[in-house]
């Protein structure tokens, strides 16, 4: 809902000056009190400007995008739409393990299915976002019983025991630069 | 402050706006990279791409998104300010409220966990109400959009 909700505090932000102006100007014990009338004025012009900004946006951006303000889908809703919609594996994979599990929970017997589907592609084909550190995000019920034997086994051989998950992603993945 | 200073002075003004116009800069600047970003564009094709891509286009949205951010930036910033200068009390009182209407609309909608992955248990809920609240500042204050919308914020849009 970050559209809806953001366009909502923005005009939100417009409304509390005249709020906070009304609670000033009545106020008596307010010391070296600014003229409100004054203020009213500087608000009413920024308000003004504000507007014809926003007006000014709209006309310059694209406008197949103007929904994305109003809409109301949540986090998980975003995230579920991107995989399913994507036909980008590299899109697809980052929309379930780049996110918290729960995101993706509802749809998890379809991204289990998707990942048994395409594992062995992947594994033959190493394509660039397929790296050490992916095969480490995903847990062990997406990898494919074979596939997931043979990390092991490459674990166990490494003396690392069996495969480690790795679950917390660095503050760079955190911040989208990876 | 300003507004209950008893020295009102063209300086005081005038820091004001740089301080503004700064902060506006730095917010369209985030918004701007993010939205041209061929990678964001290509993970959400429904969020990124709102610039458009000639560089006259660009220019103009791009300072467009800086005064609107300065805009937005004074008017919250001033009703802050004159709900400060008649009493703190009210302005946390209604800051507060602002604030918990989000959080609780979140909530409600099952949208309040993070996306950072691994965390669980009551980490998982002290992370997110941190997060809300501090990108909610941030946001509300700059006018940055894409916060909203980013890994950062859970993707939510």
């Amino acid at each position: 809902m970050g559209g809806f909700i953001f366009s909502l505090s923005c005009i939100l932000g417009q409304i509390i000056p005249f709020v906070a102006l009304s609670f000033y100007s009545t106020n008596t014990t307010v010391e070296n009190k600014a003229n409100p009338h004054e203020i009213n004025i500087a608000l009413l012009v920024l308000a003004c400007c504000w507007g014809l900004s926003v007006i000014a946006f709209f006309g310059l951006i694209n406008r197949k995008l103007i929904g994305s303000f109003y809409s109301t889908k949540t986090g998980a809703q975003s995230i579920i739409l991107g995989f399913q919609f994507s036909d980008d594996p590299a899109v697809k994979t980052f929309m379930v393990f780049g996110f918290h599990s729960s995101f993706t929970e509802s749809i998890k017997d379809e991204v289990i299915a998707y990942m048994h589907d395409n594992w062995a592609e992947w594994e033959q084909m190493q394509p660039a976002w397929f790296t050490p550190k992916f095969i480490a995000s995903v847990g062990d019920e997406f990898i494919p019983g074979r596939a997931l034997q043979q990390l092991n086994e490459a674990a166990i051989e490494a003396g690392d025991g069996a495969r480690r998950r790795s679950s917390v992603l660095s503050v760079r993945v955190i911040f989208g630069k990876e | 402050m300003y507004i209950t200073s008893s020295e009102k002075t063209t300086f005081h003004l005038v820091s004001i706006l740089v301080s503004t116009m700064t902060t506006a800069f730095s917010s369209a600047m985030v918004s701007f990279d993010m939205d041209v970003s061929v990678a964001n564009r290509k993970k959400s094709p429904d969020f990124y791409g709102l610039v458009k891509d000639t560089n006259l286009e660009r220019i103009i949205t791009f300072v467009v998104m800086m005064l609107l951010a300065a805009f937005h930036n004074l008017s919250r910033t001033i009703g802050v300010a004159l709900l400060f200068a008649v009493s703190g009390s009210t302005t946390f009182v209604i800051m507060g409220a602002e604030m918990a209407v989000y959080i609780g609309f979140k909530v409600l909608r099952n949208d309040f966990v993070t996306f950072i992955p691994g965390l669980e248990g009551t980490l998982k809920y002290m992370v997110a109400l941190v997060f809300h609240t501090v990108l909610k500042v941030v946001a509300d204050y700059t006018g940055e959009r894409k916060l909203f919308a980013t890994k950062f914020a859970s993707l939510t849009d």
